[in-house]
């Protein structure tokens, strides 16, 4: 919404800035998002009195002038045809800006000028160049012409809420302001014509519809003749940012501005039979509005129509056939009330929607539609030449009933946290035009018409507090019981993870939740749900795989040349379950490497990443989780991985997820090179069996005894197994199994590999002697012979 | 004796000033001061010299013991001035070579910015609680007092699904979720991701996050939210930001209320090197977060009793707070992963 501080003025009495203005507004609720000035384009420009006139010595057109602005005297040299001392014109001095440029001190043909006596059109107003500007005597001096007269203005872009309708107009915000001014709101004046009269017999209005038209009025304008409209209102409808047309229209539009009031004006000529007829659309009925569109309707829109055709889809735009043109002379005003939500729908099912459509969705003052009506009429008569027949339409089927809030003034002190009383909170009420009176402490709230957000005690709350001002509300900090501590347990858990992954070297990726269902495809997810209104075909699925937007996020940090990616996101993904309910949003982890170990650096070496490294990312993670004891299975599907390289993880009973080298088909569908390891965990799962506190086992005090082996067995030997039969022969005095090598080639016979152990005995209670330790490698010598067929190499 | 002395006394002094290493001065003093040095020994003897000479001996023994550690101390400092002589000129590491780093990666900026102001609210006994993203009308609007066509309904631009839910298009529906399984008093966090269908460009997303808090109990007033809402705006932005809350609107609070922090380009003044401040367009603001008082619609379609308890309820935009704080000028830079810009945190 766009109003002017002028504007303004003419209804509200106040006396802040335009700035302070401003900041009221914003305060009360109406965020005013810019405040712009708007006038000619020039600084620098007052009224001064010519005091004396002398022919120039060397020019015969010029004449050098003594001018005085009120506090000093200055010498100019003017060309104009009109000076005579005892004038009043303007003086630009100098260092003024004008619109054609800025004003030195010159010397013309030898004298001296100090500054520059000025036309209408010199400074920007119209073309009038004949002579100086002169002002009536007795103006004031050494005030700036626009101020004198009016003419620049502030612009204020007015954020009005949804809820607000009755300040998308100029009246509409003035009341506001009034409000907080707490001055009387001034309305335009203007003399009504009864209902009915001598316009029945020129045309007749019938509502099917009166649920979706409670409220039609409609008065007769003869003889106008259609032409420019006034200056001042091109101005105010361009401020506004409507554009100007002619005469008719734009008093339409300027009074939907003034009274948020939407009007149409017909040609009567056009309207067949002299009939205005509300009705809703047949099925499949058809009309082509103003915009040279033709629209299908159903029984739900609503249609003015006249004997024979549509002639407007009712609210929303007019017809084609029956605008307003150059020739129109005699105008049918239509000023009406159409039900918010038909209306609404219909601008959402048709596709078309207007300033009018906007405000009728919203709710307009159905009590004051025939003042918009009149105040049409009126400049109609005033500035197209126009006469109104005696007498106005006005049908009014459905009556507004009258909305009464009881409100309990402690009710709204308490909810505010404020101690008014109930005098006070019935003054602030009333500064907005709200009535009250007070019944058994009660404050009876009766909520004009045009307030058509005002419904419930709440409301009224909310009056009060706005007044009041925000700001004047004391800050207090509740101290109540407090509730019931049940923290999301994936918080504490995911704040752990991500900085477990941030010192590995891993960086955190946030991407959208939506994919292109063919990268789902090709990473073999399952298909995800669609949305009705994506914004491209490749954000149109909910991802169920994390590992499209790894792959992506790869992609295009390979475009920019970045290398050592390593990343992860712990996200959730949408899993359907089919019809319509909500799918299970499960967290997952994914992970993603590719490229070089490490940052090229001098003292790094540049080897790329393996598999091993995700694996050890992935033990990074489950190892301080307390996620010790894990099976690493190669899974009968190995979905987009090589089958070769590509493990599950299983723990606890639950398969946390799976990972690997991906294939070349997969890279191949983002349309990358090279290796990526890349995996996705589940992080519901890995919550549930991770275990936060460990237990201390005791250390002991006594020195380890060492023992390396070195053993021969087939390639398929899980490692890891050989690994936990050592530990499991003794456990008690076993501390360490470490695998220091693994080797296959040359002294290792064909697919055999050489795997060897670091063993460290120790017990907690006494010294191990080199026989115990003998004994024990002795026995798990023979546990890896029988499990594991290995024999010491 | 007397020659046995002076000879050990000679022997040592000539070991200890040609000594190259502490070890080989150690060795000497084990040799002739230790347990079963030289010189110990001689003291050990001491019972055959003959009585009326005792004396004289042993003050000979004790002045070359004297002597001989006097020399060691000397020699142990020639040694170590000699060692870092030697390592100064031969021992030089290249200081301005850079360090073998540690792996490091980084976290999310949005992560880190959610954490911190998340953690605020923390310590004022707010509790995280989380709900699903793919929502129902009624979670998302109806139950928030959005009526069905209500013109409210369109700056949500909503993302549908084609099984009929949608994509919340804020965390409210969290607020809905909790009150339907517990009764008041209720104090809570939902922080979480949000979509609505805008176009991509510098400063919208069709994904960002959001924070969510939520305060129910008997006895709530505006004046509390104002109270916490400053605690907060002290503690995230320096004690000296100042606040601003003027009315607005949302359907499931009233009254409702935006708050605005002093601008933090400007502090407050709204010109910047004799200009208009560029962040907050010279009106010395910030807008920071939508809020207010639980509408009374909304408690009923919790099945709360609105005449028993008032809350109130605000919801912060991550992503603006992030844009701000890091002075990030793209919100796209968010989403792309480009380890250029994600590795800066
Ligand atoms: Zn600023």
């Amino acid at each position: 919404m766009r109003v002017t501080y002028r504007w303004l003025k003419e209804y509200a009495t106040f006396d802040w800035t335009p700035a302070q203005l401003a900041e009221k507004l914003t305060l009360a609720g109406h965020e005013v998002e810019a405040l712009e000035k708007i006038g000619p384009a020039y600084t620098g420009v007052v009224t001064a009195l010519i005091e004396k006139v002398e022919r120039h010595p060397d020019a015969d057109k010029l004449t050098v002038c003594l001018v005085f602005d009120g506090a000093e005297r200055y010498s100019v040299v003017c060309g104009a045809p009109n000076t005579e001392a005892g004038r009043i014109a303007p003086l630009a001095k100098i260092g003024a800006k004008l619109p054609e440029g800025k004003v030195k001190k010159t010397k013309l043909r030898g004298v001296e000028s100090y500054g520059m006596l000025c036309s209408r059109r010199e400074l920007g107003y119209g073309q009038d160049h004949s002579g100086l500007w002169c002002f009536p005597p007795g103006t004031p001096l050494g005030v700036s012409p626009a101020d004198l007269l009016g003419l620049d203005d502030h612009v204020y872009e007015i954020a009005v809420t949804a809820n607000r309708p009755d300040c998308l107009c100029a009246i509409g915000i003035a009341r506001e302001v009034a409000a907080l001014a707490r001055t009387p709101l001034r309305r335009p004046e203007m003399k009504l014509e009864p209902v009915g009269g001598e316009i029945d017999r020129l045309i007749k209005v019938t509502i099917l519809d009166p649920d979706k038209c409670p409220r039609y009025t409609g008065i007769l304008v003869r003889g106008v003749k259609i032409g420019p409209s006034p200056e001042w209102m091109t101005q105010r409808l361009e401020a506004a940012g409507v554009r100007a047309i002619n005469n008719v229209v734009d008093i339409t539009n300027y009074v939907l501005l003034e009274y948020s009031q939407p009007l149409h004006a017909f040609d009567y000529s056009f309207l067949a039979g002299h009939q205005v007829i509300v009705r809703r659309a047949r099925e499949g009925e058809t009309i082509t509005t103003l915009d040279e569109q033709a629209r299908r309707l159903t029984t739900d829109d609503l249609l003015i129509c006249d004997a024979e055709k549509p002639v407007a889809l009712a609210g929303i735009m007019g017809g084609l056939n029956s605008l307003v043109t150059d020739q129109t002379t005699d105008v049918f005003i239509e000023s009406a009330y159409f039900e918010p939500t038909g209306i609404r729908r219909s601008t959402k099912r048709v596709g078309v929607s207007s300033e009018s459509s906007y405000r009728f969705e919203r709710g307009i003052d159905v009590e004051a539609v025939q003042f918009g009506l009149h105040r049409a009429a009126r400049l109609m008569e005033e500035f197209a030449g126009g006469k109104v027949t005696p007498g106005y339409i006005d049908e009014y089927p459905l009556r507004r009933q009258p909305v009464v809030i009881e409100t309990r003034p402690e009710k709204v002190n308490g909810l505010i946290g404020i101690n008014l009383s109930n005098q006070e909170m019935a003054d602030i009420l009333r500064a907005l035009e709200l009535g009250v009176t007070e019944k058994n402490g009660r404050l009876l709230v009766d909520v004009p018409a045009f307030r058509v957000d005002l419904t419930r005690e709440a409301d009224i709350t909310e009056e009060v507090a706005r007044l009041v001002g925000f700001d004047n509300v004391p800050d207090t900090l509740h101290q109540g019981v407090d509730a019931e501590g049940r923290e999301w347990p994936l918080r504490g858990f995911l704040r752990e993870l991500r900085r477990l992954l941030v010192g590995m070297g891993l960086t955190e990726l946030n991407t959208i939740s939506f994919v292109d269902p063919k990268l789902l495809a090709a990473v073999h997810a399952p298909a995800g749900l669609r949305l009705v209104n994506p914004l491209s075909e490749d954000l149109s699925v909910l991802r169920t795989s994390l590992l499209p937007s790894l792959l992506k996020a790869l992609a295009h940090n390979r475009a920019h040349f970045n290398q050592n990616i390593k990343i992860f996101e712990a996200r959730r993904v949408y899993l359907p379950k089919g019809g319509s309910e909500q799918p299970d949003e499960v967290h997952r982890l994914g992970l993603l490497l590719a490229g070089t170990r490490h940052d090229v650096s001098w003292n790094q070496d540049q080897s790329e990443v393996d598999f091993y490294d995700l694996k050890g990312a992935i033990e990074g993670v489950l190892t301080p989780l307390g996620i010790t004891n894990v099976a690493w299975k190669r899974p009968d599907d190995a979905g987009p991985y090589l089958p070769g390289m590509c493990a599950e993880i299983v723990a606890g009973g639950r398969n946390l997820g799976r990972f690997g080298k991906l294939s070349a088909e997969v890279l191949e569908a983002f349309d990358i090179k090279g290796a990526v390891f890349a995996g996705e965990l589940d992080l519901q799962a890995l919550l549930e069996i991770h275990v936060p506190i460990p237990t201390y086992k005791p250390v002991s005090k006594f020195p380890p005894i060492l023992r390396d082996l070195a053993l021969v067995t087939d390639l398929d030997t899980p490692v890891d197994e050989m690994q936990k039969a050592i530990h499991n022969t003794n456990p008690r005095r076993i501390a360490e199994v470490k695998l220091f090598d693994v080797y296959t080639g040359k002294g290792v016979p064909e697919g055999k590999k050489s795997v060897a152990f670091s063993i460290q005995y120790r017990d907690i209670a006494k010294s191990l002697a080199d026989e115990d330790a003998d004994r024990m490698t002795k026995q798990i010598l023979t546990v890896l012979q029988t499990s594991f067929g290995a024999t010491l190499r | 004796m007397r020659e046995r002395v002076a000879q050990i006394r000679h022997e040592a002094l000539t070991a200890l000033s040609q000594a190259v290493d502490l070890t080989a001065l150690d060795a000497v003093r084990v040799a002739v001061l230790g347990k079963k040095g030289s010189l110990t020994g001689l003291l050990r003897a001491m019972q055959d010299v003959p009585p009326e000479e005792r004396p004289a001996i042993g003050a000979l023994v004790n002045e070359a013991k004297a002597q001989i550690e006097a020399a060691l101390d000397e020699n142990k400092a020639r040694i170590i001035g000699e060692d870092r002589a030697r390592s100064a000129a031969t021992e030089r590491v290249d200081i301005s070579l850079p360090g073998r780093k540690p792996p490091r990666g980084s976290l999310h900026p949005l992560t880190e910015t959610l954490d911190e102001i998340v953690s605020i609210f923390e310590r004022m006994g707010f509790v995280w609680e989380d709900g699903p993203e793919v929502e129902t009308d009624w979670h998302n609007f109806g139950a928030l007092n959005f009526p069905p066509d209500h013109p409210a309904r369109d700056a949500q631009d909503t993302f549908f699904l084609e099984n009929g839910l949608l994509m919340r298009t804020h965390t409210s529906p969290v607020q809905v979720r909790v009150m339907q399984r517990h009764q008041p008093p209720v104090r809570m966090l939902a922080p979480g991701w949000t979509y609505r269908n805008d176009a991509i460009d510098a400063t919208h997303y069709p994904m960002f996050s959001q924070v969510e808090g939520l305060l129910v109990d008997k006895h709530v007033t505006l004046g509390d939210l104002k109270g916490v809402l400053k605690y907060f705006v002290r503690e995230f932005y320096g004690p000296e930001t100042k606040i601003r809350m003027r009315p607005s609107f949302f359907p499931f609070t009233e009254p409702s209320a935006e708050l605005d922090i002093s601008c933090f380009v400007c502090h407050g003044s709204g010109e910047l090197d004799h200009a208009v401040c560029p962040l907050c367009k010279g009106t010395g603001w910030k807008e920071l977060l939508g809020s207010g008082m639980v509408d009374p619609a909304v408690f009923t379609a919790v099945g709360y009793d609105p005449e028993e308890v008032t809350g109130w309820a605000f919801g912060i935009g991550i992503e603006r707070v992030a844009l701000f704080r890091y002075k990030v000028d793209d919100i796209r830079l968010f989403f792309e992963g480009d380890l250029r810009f994600l590795r800066q945190f």
